[in-house]
């Protein structure tokens, strides 16, 4: 069950701005129910045709023999939240906000962001999830889970979740938050679990952190065949977008059925590296070995089509793009409502890619790709 | 415009159609595609939502410029 900080209220009118309001507009409440709909962007990418983005009427992208990508959405939601609203796509409502704790360094980011501490909140899980259709009792990885808002939702859907945060105090705060999962202490670049652990592995606003290439080989290490990988994250825009020749995707498995290793009901995931805890997604990496981190997500980022790339070059199919703009936009003009253009600023050293006006332009998007 | 807030003294606002005191209300704010929660005065009845000038003039113009910037 969700938090009630991750659920806008059942009521939730909407207001319009209507241009500049000098004197004092007045916006009329629809009072209409906040749907918790995904906000979908416009520009995606169908890597079964290769048509670019933006080609396609409805720009959707989906790699999937059927192409049904949003025929579970509203099952899911029933399935995770009852018929309470989903969390909205930029942050909380005010009454619900998170209270950080006092010596929390992102606590004014939280604030607005309510746990998930990122553009789109679980909206974008949702929707990944609706995508995959993973069946009941699957597991699913969460790499860099922070507080363990991810875990929670894949908990109340039905799947086994296995998180991992390289800073222990994170890792123990999602270890109370989703007692059911298991959590770990580690690195992306190092991840301490065998060769084909997981159904799914969900990276959401990490990746740009890590070392990516080291990260992204562990990821495909650790993926089941026919597992898929999540992507969340900040991408620099420009580039061409238009994905290369479509493969076939294969019949639709139960994963469960794949090769791969089960966890154990209750126990550790399997570990092919037994290695003490390390904490901190520190600059410096993994203990002992240089690391190429970049200082931010901002510097770390890259081009949709270049991690398309990298993707491909892990064998990796991409099944999906969404380029998800506005989840980055509507988060930037609530912390600037929050705590105005001059605190918004300050704010940006938590989050460089949040920053307007700048000369790189940046986007936010959500990845799927299948091992 | 018939329907307005009037002042009600030290209190605050109330709904000048229904007479209500205004209370805090989770509102979901849109400009441009984007779209956010904040919580503004609005009437218990009617569900109008207030918008007074210094946060029009604050807060609210900050918000449009740095979407129109984006």
């Amino acid at each position: 069950m969700n938090r009630p900080e991750d659920r806008p209220s059942r009521t939730s009118p909407d207001v319009q701005f209507s241009g500049r309001t000098p004197g004092g507009a007045i916006g009329r409440a629809t009072g209409r129910t906040a749907d918790g709909a995904v906000n979908l962007a416009d520009g995606r990418i169908d890597n079964r045709t290769g048509d670019r983005i933006d080609d396609r009427a409805d720009g959707r992208v989906d790699n999937r023999a059927d192409g049904r990508i949003d025929d579970r959405v509203d099952n899911l939601t029933n399935q995770v939240v009852g018929d309470e609203a989903v969390a909205d796509k930029t942050g909380v409502p005010p009454s619900q906000k998170a209270k950080p704790a006092a010596d929390d360094p992102y606590g004014p980011l939280r604030r607005v962001t309510g746990s998930t501490l990122r553009p789109g909140g679980l909206e974008l899980t949702k929707r990944a999830l609706s995508f995959c259709r993973f069946p009941q009792g699957a597991s699913l990885l969460d790499a860099g889970c922070g507080q363990g808002a991810t875990l929670e939702l894949l908990l109340a859907s039905g799947f086994k979740a296995v998180g991992l945060d390289a800073d222990p105090a994170q890792a123990a705060q999602a270890a109370q938050a989703a007692q059911k999962a298991e959590t770990r202490i580690g690195f992306l670049e190092d991840l301490p679990f065998a060769d084909a652990s997981f159904d799914g592995l969900f990276c959401e606003c990490v990746l740009n952190l890590t070392d990516r290439e080291r990260a992204l080989r562990e990821i495909a290490r650790t993926l089941k065949p026919g597992g898929f990988f999540i992507l969340s994250d900040i991408f620099k825009k420009g580039g061409t977008l238009e994905l290369p020749a479509a493969k076939q995707p294969e019949p639709k498995k139960n994963l469960l059925a794949s090769s791969g290793t089960s966890l154990p009901t209750g126990s550790a995931a399997p570990s092919g590296t037994d290695r003490p805890v390390r904490s901190g997604f520190r600059s410096d990496g993994p203990a002992g070995e240089a690391s190429s981190r970049p200082p931010d997500c901002r510097q770390g980022a890259l081009t949709i089509r270049e991690m398309l790339t990298q993707l491909e070059n892990l064998s990796l199919v991409v099944d999906l793009v969404e380029d998800h703009q506005k989840a980055l936009d509507s988060l930037a003009a609530a912390l600037v409502w929050e705590y105005g253009a001059k605190g918004y600023a300050q704010l940006l050293g938590l989050g460089g890619c949040l920053e307007a006006g700048s000369k790189e332009k940046f986007t936010y998007a959500l990845v799927v790709a299948r091992k | 415009m018939a329907h307005a807030f009037s002042k009600a003294g030290p209190e605050g606002w109330s709904c000048g159609k229904c007479g209500r005191k205004l209370e805090p209300v989770s509102v979901n704010v849109e400009y441009m595609g984007s779209s956010f929660f904040v919580e503004l005065p609005g009437c218990p009845d009617c569900g109008s939502i207030l918008i007074d000038s210094e946060l029009a003039e604050g807060k609210m113009l900050e918000v449009e410029k740095l979407l129109e910037d984006k």
